[in-house]
């Protein structure tokens, strides 16, 4: 029983429209309900990720300069610690000779006031 | 062996009512599982029924990329995971029973629709259709008459023959692994009549084989798409 035979095949035309129909009906409806979405979502992540590494290619350069900068500070703030030691060292030194100069000299001076004085009592006593 | 089939006659043209059911069912199926697994969809990290939806749809745009090279046809890629769904489901539905009504005569109500040749068939005519389609499209109809002459004017008849020949294979080889795998179940099935011995003797071919029916959809199913991808990537270059 057929529409049409075919070599002597019966064919039913109408299951087949039917089966054409129904499959056609099926692809649009999944294509126009679920795929569209689903590739619009995957899509989407896929930007995400993308955008997601620029951004940690982006943060590593800049952590990276951030280091050089850093470390570039650090070396100079070793070096401007090393400059002022150096100086206040010898700051230091200057003072100290100085110091010692200061205390020689009042040394002197003290000898000299107490042998003046002396000679001069010896005279008072002289002349008394 | 032979069962008829439920037929009617609407406005001049037959109906198998069985197929009618069947294809029907696997087609609400197909679309019920792909409309509840993509309901709620993130961008973020997905759930389990998202991800099974995104394995498909990355499964099939493998095998584009693979026939026809980088493509966005969003058309193309939802025919083929429909297609890969449907003949799927449509492959087992005939797996774990078949349901047969006997009043004059046995009617089989219940079987794989891709064990019919007119389905397979009528997927085949179609997807080769729009081949052809997609051709006259893109190229224009002078190129399209012209690609029969191709090479040779002398392979015009085989050129011919060949449109013929894959629409042919492409829907017979679907149809007739369903079919066999059906008739070996119904074989096994059948045992159940012959007693005890024979029907306990069967049981275990009759699991090993329904196993391997799942296989042969799935493959059957895999190489359908596969084959869609490649006669509608001939056509794109």
């Amino acid at each position: 029983m057929g529409d049409i035979t075919l070599f002597g095949l019966p064919i039913s035309l109408g299951t087949m429209l039917y089966q054409a129909l129904i499959f056609t009906i099926l692809v649009f409806i999944l294509k126009k309900l679920v795929f569209k979405k689903l590739v619009g979502v995957l899509d989407s992540r896929k930007q995400h990720i993308e955008n997601q590494l620029q951004l940690t290619e982006q943060y590593k350069r800049d952590a990276e300069k951030n280091l050089e900068l850093s470390s570039e500070v650090l070396i100079q703030a070793r070096k401007d610690a090393r400059e002022i030691m150096k100086h206040s060292e010898n700051e230091a030194k200057l003072i100290l000779l100085d110091a010692k100069a200061e205390a020689k000299e009042i040394l002197k001076e003290v000898k000299e006031e107490s042998f003046r004085s002396r000679s001069f009592m010896h005279k008072d006593s002289k002349g008394a | 062996m032979e069962h008829a089939r439920p037929q009617v006659v609407l406005f001049n043209l037959t109906f198998d009512l069985s197929i009618i059911l069947t294809t029907t069912i696997s087609a609400l199926f197909v679309f019920i599982i792909a409309y509840f697994c993509t309901r709620n969809l993130t961008e973020g990290t997905p759930k389990k029924w998202q991800n099974f939806m995104e394995w498909i749809l990355d499964f099939v745009k493998d095998i584009m990329n693979n026939s026809m090279g980088t493509t966005n046809n969003l058309f193309i890629l939802s025919t083929g995971i429909s297609l890969l769904m449907y003949l799927f489901i449509a492959n087992l539905l005939g797996v774990p029973f078949s349901i047969i009504t006997i009043e004059q005569h046995p009617v089989s109500w219940w079987r794989s629709p891709t064990a019919d040749a007119h389905v397979t068939m009528t997927l085949a005519i179609m997807i080769i259709a729009y081949t052809h389609f997609i051709d006259i499209r893109l190229h224009g109809f002078k190129h399209f008459m012209f690609s029969f002459f191709k090479p040779f004017k002398a392979l015009f008849a085989i050129n011919i023959l060949e449109q013929f020949a894959t629409t042919l294979t492409l829907g017979l080889r679907l149809f007739g692994n369903i079919y066999a795998g059906e008739v070996m179940l119904a074989l096994l099935a059948g045992a159940v009549t012959q007693g005890f011995l024979v029907a306990s003797l069967a049981v275990l071919p009759m699991l090993i084989w329904q196993a391997f029916c799942v296989f042969i959809g799935a493959i059957q199913a895999y190489i359908f798409v596969t084959l869609t991808m490649v006669y509608i990537g001939h056509r794109l270059t």
